[in-house]
C-alpha cells in the first residue's frame, strides 16, 4: 500500500499543535458495533447461551441424537 | 522496508486476504446448501466440502492475511497503532481469525457427524448450519476491504507524537 505523503502528514496537511480528536466516522462505526453487539449477546442469551458445537448440530451434544422414534431411516 | 521487498509482501498479502473473501464464498455456497436441501447425499457432501475448505484453505490464508498485514504496516510509516484505519482493520482480522479458529472445532463435528454412514436422514436435516458465522465474517472481511481501500483520514495520539517526535528530532 503506498506510504503516507510528506513528513508532516496530518489530517489536512496543516501542522497541528494539539493532539487530533477521534474522527466522526470512527464514533459512529463504533457505535454500529456496539449495537450490533449488544443485540447479538441477546439473542445467545436468550436462545440460552450455547455457543459450542451443539447450537450447530440442533442438539447439546455434537454426536449423534436419535430423532425417529421406532425405525430409523438410515439412508 | 525497502521497496523490492514491500512490494512483494504487499503482493502477497493482496493474494491471500482476496484468496481468503474467496474461499469464503466457495464455503458460504455449501452452507446454503445445508440449509435448502434435505438430500442426505448433497448434505454429506456439503459439510465434508465445508470441513476440507476450514482447514486445507480458509485457516492458512487467514493467517497468511494477519502475519503479512502485520510486517507490512510495521514495516512503513503507516504503522500499526498510527492510523484508525490501520489498528481497526487489525482489530477486525485478528477477531475474524480468532472466531474462525474456534469455529473449526463446529465445522469438523458436524462433519464428523455428516460422515458417520449410521447418523439418518432426519439427523442429517437437523444439523443447523453455520450460517451466521460465515455471513458474518464475509461482512467482516468485506468492511477490512473497503477501509483497506479508501484509507478513511484519522491520525491516533499515538501516530501524532511519533509525528511530532519525527519532526522535533529528525534523524
Amino acid at each position: 500500500m503506498s506510504e503516507p505523503v510528506g513528513k508532516r502528514e496530518s489530517d489536512g496537511g496543516r501542522r497541528m499543535a494539539q493532539p487530533p480528536g477521534m474522527p466522526g466516522w470512527v464514533k459512529v462505526s463504533g457505535l454500529v458495533v456496539l449495537v450490533v453487539g449488544a443485540l447479538l449477546v441477546a439473542i445467545m442469551l436468550l436462545s440460552g447461551g450455547d455457543h459450542g458445537p451443539g447450537l450447530h448440530t440442533g442438539a447439546g451434544d455434537p454426536t449423534r441424537t436419535p430423532l425417529v422414534v421406532g425405525g430409523a431411516d438410515a439412508s | 522496508m525497502r521497496s523490492g521487498i514491500r512490494k512483494l509482501v504487499l503482493s502477497i498479502h493482496i493474494v491471500v486476504s482476496v484468496g481468503w473473501i474467496g474461499a469464503l464464498g466457495a464455503y458460504l455456497a455449501l452452507d446454503l446448501t445445508t440449509v435448502r436441501s434435505d438430500d442426505p447425499y448433497l448434505l454429506r457432501s456439503a459439510y465434508a466440502g465445508m470441513d476440507l475448505i476450514v482447514h486445507s484453505v480458509i485457516v492458512p490464508l487467514a493467517i497468511a492475511t494477519l502475519l503479512t498485514g502485520m510486517i507490512i504496516s510495521l514495516g512503513t510509516r503507516w504503522g500499526l497503532f498510527r492510523y484508525y484505519w490501520v489498528m481497526i482493520t487489525l482489530l477486525l482480522t485478528v477477531m475474524a481469525t480468532v472466531v474462525l479458529l474456534v469455529e473449526t472445532r463446529t465445522i469438523g463435528a458436524l462433519a464428523e457427524v455428516a460422515a458417520d454412514p449410521s447418523t439418518t436422514r432426519d439427523e442429517l436435516a437437523a444439523l443447523n448450519s453455520t450460517l451466521v458465522h460465515s455471513v458474518g465474517g464475509l461482512v467482516v472481511l468485506l468492511a477490512v476491504l473497503v477501509l483497506n481501500v479508501y484509507k478513511p483520514r484519522g491520525l491516533t495520539r499515538y501516530g501524532w507524537r511519533k509525528q511530532d517526535q519525527a519532526v522535533r528530532d529528525p534523524i
